[in-house]
């Protein structure tokens, strides 16, 4: 009976896992949508008034931020809550750092926003913002949370979700940098 | 999500007002607080108070308001963050009016409001009839207000009823109990899509108070960044009910995959829950991308932008609402043809013919689905572009084919049972015949040039969708009612009134193709004289359709209180759900099943489904 039960629990973390997986995976569909969207408007053209060192410090910073969260990950792995914790903090942080970044960056204007250009740049990095601030709400519910809820190795699937989540909407983003400022 | 054990604190009962009510409290006070912040944010397009871009995030306020309002505050925002809820759920008839996750409830209550939604929807398209029974406008003000009344009975149609009834509604209900499974993979999620459907529908039904808008539920480029205010909705309204759909699909594919009981091998699954896998995939490919576009619709209209003006292409629109709009179509009918072959088998007490063709077919249609959409578009296209699209529509009907090989394959020399069900199904597929007949014509160049944009076009859609999908939804209602309520309805009323829709069904529909044929366009609320008769046909069936609907709903809701107790397995079926009590206890079965044998051969190659069966259930 135990064993059944123990059986039943792993089939179902399984099916969770490859459930989220399943979503993570559709959630591409939309960037495809837009990635295909600027090259019907904008073809291979990027503004020569982008600013290259502000898109490659948000590009870094959201590789600093997911570097935290995977190791945050391997931390509950390695039932050390402690330095989970602290990583998922820091994560947050580079997250909140890299949404600073975005809004200096939209509010100067580098791009101007009327050109078809502008339009696909403003258009693509808005919704993928939109990821990241989802990202952030559930990694600070997920920070607050790790001080009630018993995480252990044995019993961590909301970190890895959510830290699954997070490296998807950075490396989203990373492409997106790179589609944006450099192709 | 938090799915972890908490440290439990101390559980106080404390009494709130009904959830639909909170729900609609805290959704006025989310509308008010983000509409406010945004005009406060940016007063310069603040003024007046409510503007597009306020009432935008406005509307994102009230949905979030209006979730967490009907329960999912306790039943996940508080356990996110590692809280426990403070508030009991409802175990009494009070639970099907909140935030609820056990998969029965979810289906009743998805059952509920894709009804809603199609007496809603039903009763705008009798409005459009009533207008267009005389060929000068009269019962419309202005033809804008018609086209509203058009794009709403569309949209609440399409996004709510034949997308959702069969896969959210049945699909929830029935495919845990068909497989074997005691719950979903994620029902707390599937709990939260469920009451996306009601914001959906009133945020399009509500639409016009912001202005009237007149692209139909297609909401086309750049004619949608012209029309007035409410085209807003019409985007935001869509979005709820997709992302509604989204939530049901990954959680009935993952349940699908992972939860079958012991012995539910992919050779055994049942064929509608082959249906709803297939279709849910489809979801799963589409919607995304159908929620992107509108997003782009969206930030194109508020920005504004130049993405489907004549700065930029308006032909991308088109190409990515087909893109999705077509799979869309068998988005719907899919889960009826899955539908046709899990109850004539039942019927007839005959084993399948071809089962394994049948779900080949199933999947092809899903398949090919992708590669039709652009023959919508034939009007904006060259003729060598046209081929291709003519080409995989027609081949599409060969996959569709099976379905109706595999029916009536099992209904040659059988001993077919004429019961409400069964009889619905038949008229089912006589309707999508017509609808499919109607649809190869359509996929040639020269017959879809000719008769383009005119009402031959929403016959044959009609006959797809009402013939097909709607007629299987209320046969699926009849046979699974005894299931799902323990209660039989009266043979007599059901056959009666299935005679009723199916005479003013055909009635409405086949004169519609001739109306169509002599050349009377869709999207007009008058027309010439001489079409004056037909289409006052056309109206009169359409009233007596409508009629017959609303009895329909009537006799099951009046099974469902006060028919008589049903057996628990009426009809002799052998698939998984007539193997428990009707209805169902709460975790479905008392033991796990254990299936040894096929579900659809009968007769004397007939063997136990299962290994342990429990006490013979009772039988007519």
């Amino acid at each position: 009976m135990q064993q059944e039960a123990v059986l039943d629990k792993e089939r179902h973390m399984a099916a969770l896992q490859w459930g989220f997986r399943l979503f993570l995976g559709v959630q591409l569909i939309p960037f495809i949508v837009m990635f295909t969207m600027r090259y019907e408007l904008a073809s291979w053209y990027v503004a020569p008034t982008v600013n290259q060192w502000m898109g490659a410090a948000e590009a870094v910073i959201m590789l600093l931020s997911l570097w935290c969260a995977y190791d945050g990950l391997q931390a509950i792995r390695n039932d050390d809550l402690y330095k989970m914790q602290h990583r998922t903090k820091t994560a947050v942080g580079f997250g909140l750092l890299y949404m600073a970044l975005v809004i200096y960056e939209w509010s100067q204007r580098f791009v101007p926003a009327g050109t078809r250009f502008g339009e696909i740049f403003y258009t693509t990095i808005g919704v993928s913002a939109f990821y990241t601030l989802a990202g952030l709400f559930v990694m600070t519910a997920i920070a607050i949370r790790s001080g009630r809820a018993h995480f252990s190795r044995h019993n961590y699937w909301d970190v890895q979700a959510v830290t699954w989540y997070w490296v998807f909407q950075g490396v989203v983003a990373v492409i997106a940098y790179m589609y944006l400022y450099w192709i | 999500m938090a799915q972890n054990v908490v440290t439990p604190t101390a559980v106080k009962k404390v009494r709130i007002m009904p959830p639909m009510l909170r729900g609609f409290l805290w959704a006025g006070i989310g509308f008010l607080l983000l509409n406010s912040l945004t005009a406060s944010i940016r007063p310069d397009v603040g003024h007046p108070f409510f503007t597009e871009v306020s009432v935008t995030m406005g509307w994102i306020g009230g949905v979030i308001g209006w979730l967490l309002g009907v329960g999912a505050y306790e039943g996940m925002i508080l356990p996110l963050f590692g809280v426990t809820p403070r508030i009991q759920p409802a175990t009494d008839w009070r639970k099907y009016f909140a935030f609820a996750t056990e998969h029965k409830v979810v289906g009743m209550q998805y059952l509920t409001s894709s009804g809603c939604a199609f007496i809603l929807a039903g009763a705008v398209a009798m409005a459009m009839r009533i207008e267009l029974a005389s060929s000068t406008l009269y019962f419309f003000a202005y033809s804008d207000r018609y086209l509203s009344a058009v794009g709403i009975h569309g949209t609440i149609m399409m996004f709510a009823v034949a997308t959702v009834a069969l896969v959210g509604g049945l699909g929830n209900y029935m495919v845990p109990l068909m497989i074997g499974a005691k719950t979903t993979v994620f029902p707390r999620l599937s709990g939260l899509g469920q009451w996306l459907i009601p914001a959906g529908v009133l945020t399009v039904a509500l639409s016009p108070l912001l202005g009237y808008w007149t692209t139909g539920w297609r909401g086309y480029e750049p004619l949608g960044s012209q029309d007035a205010s409410g085209i807003i909705f019409y985007y935001l309204g869509v979005a709820a009910l997709t992302m509604s759909s989204l939530i049901v699909s990954l959680n009935l594919v993952a349940t699908i995959v992972f939860n079958r009981a012991p012995g539910v091998t992919w050779a055994r699954l049942p064929m509608y829950v082959w249906g709803v896998l297939t279709v849910s995939i489809l979801n799963l490919i589409w919607l995304p991308e159908i929620q992107m576009a509108f997003v782009l619709r969206l930030l194109d209209r508020l920005v504004p932008l130049n993405l489907y003006n004549a700065m930029g292409q308006p032909l991308s629109d088109l190409e990515l609402f087909w893109l999705f709009g077509h799979p869309e179509v068998y988005i719907v009918v899919v889960p009826a043809f899955a539908l046709w072959n899990e109850i004539i088998p039942v019927m007839a007490q005959k084993t399948l013919f071809a089962r394994s063709w049948a779900v080949i077919g199933l999947i092809f249609v899903m398949m090919l689905s992708g590669l039709v959409w652009a023959h919508h578009m034939f009007t904006n296209m060259r003729n060598s572009e046209m081929f291709p699209f003519s080409f995989f529509t027609e081949m599409i009907s060969i996959p569709t084919g099976f379905a109706f090989m595999a029916a009536i394959g099992t209904l040659w020399k059988s001993r077919y049972r004429l019961t409400t069900p069964g009889l619905l199904i038949l008229m089912s597929m006589f309707n999508f015949l017509h609808g499919g007949i109607s649809g190869v014509y359509l996929a040639d160049p020269p017959v879809n040039l000719q008769v383009h944009d005119t009402m031959f076009v929403v016959a044959h859609f009609h006959y797809t969708i009402i013939g097909g999908m709607v007629f299987t939804w209320i046969a699926a209602m009849y046979y699974w009612l005894p299931k799902i309520t323990g209660r039989m309805f009266s043979e007599f009323w059901g056959k009666l009134l299935s005679i009723w829709i199916f005479v003013a069904f055909n009635a409405t529909f086949s004169t519609m193709f001739l109306v169509g044929l002599e050349g009377m366009n869709r999207w007009v609320p008058t027309y010439p004289p001489y079409l004056h008769p037909l289409n006052l046909a056309v109206s009169i069936g359409a009233w007596a359709l409508g009629t017959g609907f609303v009895l329909h709903a009537v006799h099951i809701v009046w099974a469902w209180r006060k028919g008589p107790k049903a057996p628990d397995n009426p009809w002799g079926g052998r698939t998984l759900e007539w193997q428990t009590s009707s209805p169902p206890p709460d975790h479905n079965f008392e033991s796990e099943p254990e299936v040894v044998g096929s579900f659809y051969v009968y007769g004397e190659h007939a063997e136990p489904v299962l290994a342990h069966p429990p006490a013979a259930p009772e039988t007519t």
